[in-house]
């Protein structure tokens, strides 16, 4: 490996904003093929890599549609090359199709999305919209796709080793849920990896090209037998179960002596920590649980903080998605509140505070049941 | 020259191609089934081929090998 | 000299299950041998579509990737920017190419992507039951124009090979037919030189082939060849729409 294409040193501080951390880190974690298609928030991570990966040697392309985008992806991922694709709600809907494919072919793969206001064409503000897309595979078919959701530029820069070593380890995509404050906020960060050197990337035995002196192999998602695609359905179901008890990552904060826990990812998470500060400067605890994997979903620990705390507020930035999988972590053991904000709005601290003394106020309030906290 | 033709009727499908090509005319259907239900193809006159091997050209199940040399 | 005209090596042993007098096996043939031709068996990859030879991947000896319907040209500019020493075919019908999968198309074209596409042309969707096609000829019945395709409702017949040779990425494109004997030892030198391009690394190609469908026409295998000479030759006609190779 050349050692003039490392731009950055292990630990060196920079500043960049959340799409380019990403960017580069998807670079750095041996990327080297990006087909994508323009779309606001996410434009800094194509622009980057159009002469990022030029310099590495790696392959770029404007393509036409994100449905073609993605398809590129496939071919990319057929022969074994980290690819990359990133986009945001709207674009991110029309890649269901292929990913699904490629979901079902089991090939890793990494793509980001950024999310934006929706449905439709919603606007280019912040926003948590497309929670229920990613966590429940998002296209046809009976899927699963390894969600990451970062709360900052260090993670959008980082997050990108950890998940393609996660989508290579277990032959399945895996997906960046940020959203357009991540991706445009500039911040300082520092890349606590170091620069992969692709060829030392082990080769795949599932990839296809040069087939010299073995049988043929073949990338396929049809089955028309029945029991052939029950059996891939079970395989897929028992892949999933094992990444679930294997890899599940969350942040905990302030929970050991707080009375009502936060849960909150991404920007909500981030602007829920200024409010348990302000909390705490008032004498009013508040703790946080930042789910890191949205997929695999960390039920257990919000469960045992749910009966531990009593209380638990979903904060997020839509009218309520990852509320329904901390009720169903809950499973009736605690009060359930939500506050969202939907639209492209982002909540502030105070906010977040003021709702968060709400809720600590309420009293006989049916446990398990979803209390939306905004006044509509 | 010694020309060889074989015609496997178990893949014949019957659509006639090969008799429509063949410039001799040496084609003609069979008068047994085979097992999809085709009365397959078979040579009239062996001797009378040439190997020009315009029927496997045509043949769209690969079930008429040629062998022609000359 | 001997020649020998057996089932090429490029294929595998799989029965293929087409319809009787189908022109996809003609066609999947000619590859075959022009994979044993050039020896490129070991580093080619065949991109099935969707369709009716959406089984392609069972009846090829090399490694292959089944693929989402249309988005075959996308799926093989993924491979060849990878690994631009595969060489690299896509196989597609009148539906995949040029109705749901014709962006994909337009643009691995004017980008002169590296890389094949076998386009057959038989004027209707076979495998889902012979609804109406991009290039269904008008007048001509489908399931989907009971009363024949009129252009003043469904527009007319798009020709492929025409429009891609307006773009300037394409390197060769050439229309043929297998009909008849002699239009499928044209099929063959055309397709063979689309690979040999290919190997070259002179960038994209397309070979068009007029097929019978005689199953989706619903007449006898030697009256769709009958149809394709008089009807859809008129309107496709055969020939080289583009060939920088010839050019100075």
């Amino acid at each position: 490996m050349n050692p003039d294409i490392i731009k950055y040193k292990t630990g060196e501080k920079i500043l960049l904003k959340g799409n380019e951390a990403f960017a580069e880190g998807t670079v750095r974690a041996g990327c080297r093929f990006f087909a994508g298609y323009p779309i606001t928030p996410q434009n800094e991570i194509p622009e980057y890599l159009s002469w990022r990966l030029f310099e590495v040697g790696g392959t770029f392309i404007q393509a036409e549609s994100e449905v073609s985008a993605i398809n590129m992806i496939y071919g990319a991922a057929s022969c074994g090359a980290r690819a990359l694709t990133s986009s945001s709600g709207p674009g991110i809907s029309l890649k269901q199709e292929g990913i699904s494919y490629i979901a079902s072919a089991e090939l890793p793969f990494l793509y980001a999305n950024v999310m934006r206001g929706g449905p439709g064409l919603g606007n280019i503000a912040p926003c948590q919209s497309d929670y229920f897309q990613a966590t429940r595979g998002g296209g046809h078919g009976d899927y699963r796709i390894i969600v990451l959701a970062p709360d900052s530029a260090y993670e959008m820069g980082n997050f990108p080793k950890l998940a393609y070593d996660t989508a290579e380890k277990y032959r399945n995509p895996c997906m960046i849920l940020a959203d357009g404050l991540i991706g445009q906020m500039m911040e300082p960060l520092e890349f606590n990896f170091d620069f992969v050197d692709v060829e030392k990337i082990p080769s795949k035995d599932y990839v296809v090209g040069n087939c010299k002196g073995r049988e043929m192999r073949v990338i396929n998602t049809l089955h028309m037998s029945t029991d052939i695609l029950e059996k891939h359905n079970w395989d897929l179901y028992r892949k999933y179960e094992k990444i679930k008890a294997e890899f599940t990552l969350f942040e905990e904060k302030y929970t050991d002596d707080a009375d009502i826990i936060i849960v909150a990812y991404g920007t909500a998470a981030r602007i829920s920590m200024a409010a348990i500060m302000k909390g705490r400067e008032q004498g009013i605890k508040i703790g946080l649980l930042r789910p890191i994997t949205l997929w695999p979903f960390p039920e257990k620990i919000i469960s045992q903080l749910a009966q531990k705390v009593g209380k638990v507020l979903a904060v997020e930035m839509n009218t309520g998605q990852l509320v329904e999988d901390v009720q169903m972590a809950v499973n009736g053991k605690a009060e359930v509140y939500f506050y969202g904000r939907p639209g492209g709005n982002i909540p502030t601290g105070d906010e977040i505070l003021g709702v968060a003394k709400d809720a600590l106020k309420m009293k006989n309030v049916e446990p398990g049941k979803i209390n939306v906290l905004n006044k509509l | 020259m010694k020309v060889e033709i074989t015609i496997d009727e178990s893949l014949c499908k019957a659509c006639a191609y090969c008799i429509e090509a063949c410039p001799k005319k040496n084609l003609e259907f069979a008068s047994n089934i085979n097992k999809s239900g085709y009365h397959p193809v078979k040579v009239k006159d062996k001797s009378k081929c040439t190997g020009c091997g315009m029927c496997y050209q045509v043949c769209p199940e690969i079930a008429i090998i040629v062998e022609n040399e000359s | 000299m001997k020649r020998v005209y057996k089932r090429p090596e490029g294929l595998s042993k799989t029965i293929m299950r087409y319809c009787p007098g189908c022109g996809h096996s003609i066609v999947h043939r000619i590859i075959g041998e022009t994979i044993d031709e050039l020896g490129i068996r070991e580093k080619t990859i065949a991109i099935a579509p969707v369709g009716c030879s959406v089984f392609l991947y069972e009846y090829f000896n090399c490694d292959s990737i089944q693929v989402a319907h249309g988005r075959a040209p996308a799926v093989s500019t993924g491979i060849k920017r990878v690994n631009p020493e595969l060489i690299v075919f896509s196989y597609q019908g009148d539906g995949d190419l040029a109705a749901i999968g014709t962006a994909e198309l337009i643009h691995s074209a004017t980008r002169g992507e590296n890389f094949t596409i076998i386009f057959i042309n038989n004027a209707i969707y076979g495998m889902t039951g012979g609804q109406q096609a991009p290039t269904t000829m008008p007048g001509q019945k489908t399931t989907t124009n009971p009363y024949g395709r009129d252009p003043k409702l469904a527009g007319y017949p798009i020709r492929v090979s025409e429009m891609l040779a307006t773009l300037d990425g394409p390197v060769y494109i050439e229309r043929t037919a297998v009909n008849k004997a002699v239009n499928v030892l044209k099929t063959k030198k055309a397709i063979k030189k689309a690979f040999q391009l290919q190997v070259e690394k002179k960038g994209f190609s397309l070979i068009e082939v007029l097929a019978p469908c005689p199953t989706g026409w619903g007449i006898s295998p030697l009256k769709a060849c009958e149809y394709v000479d008089k009807v859809m030759i008129p309107y496709y006609p055969l020939g080289v729409y583009k060939d920088l190779t010839q050019v100075k």
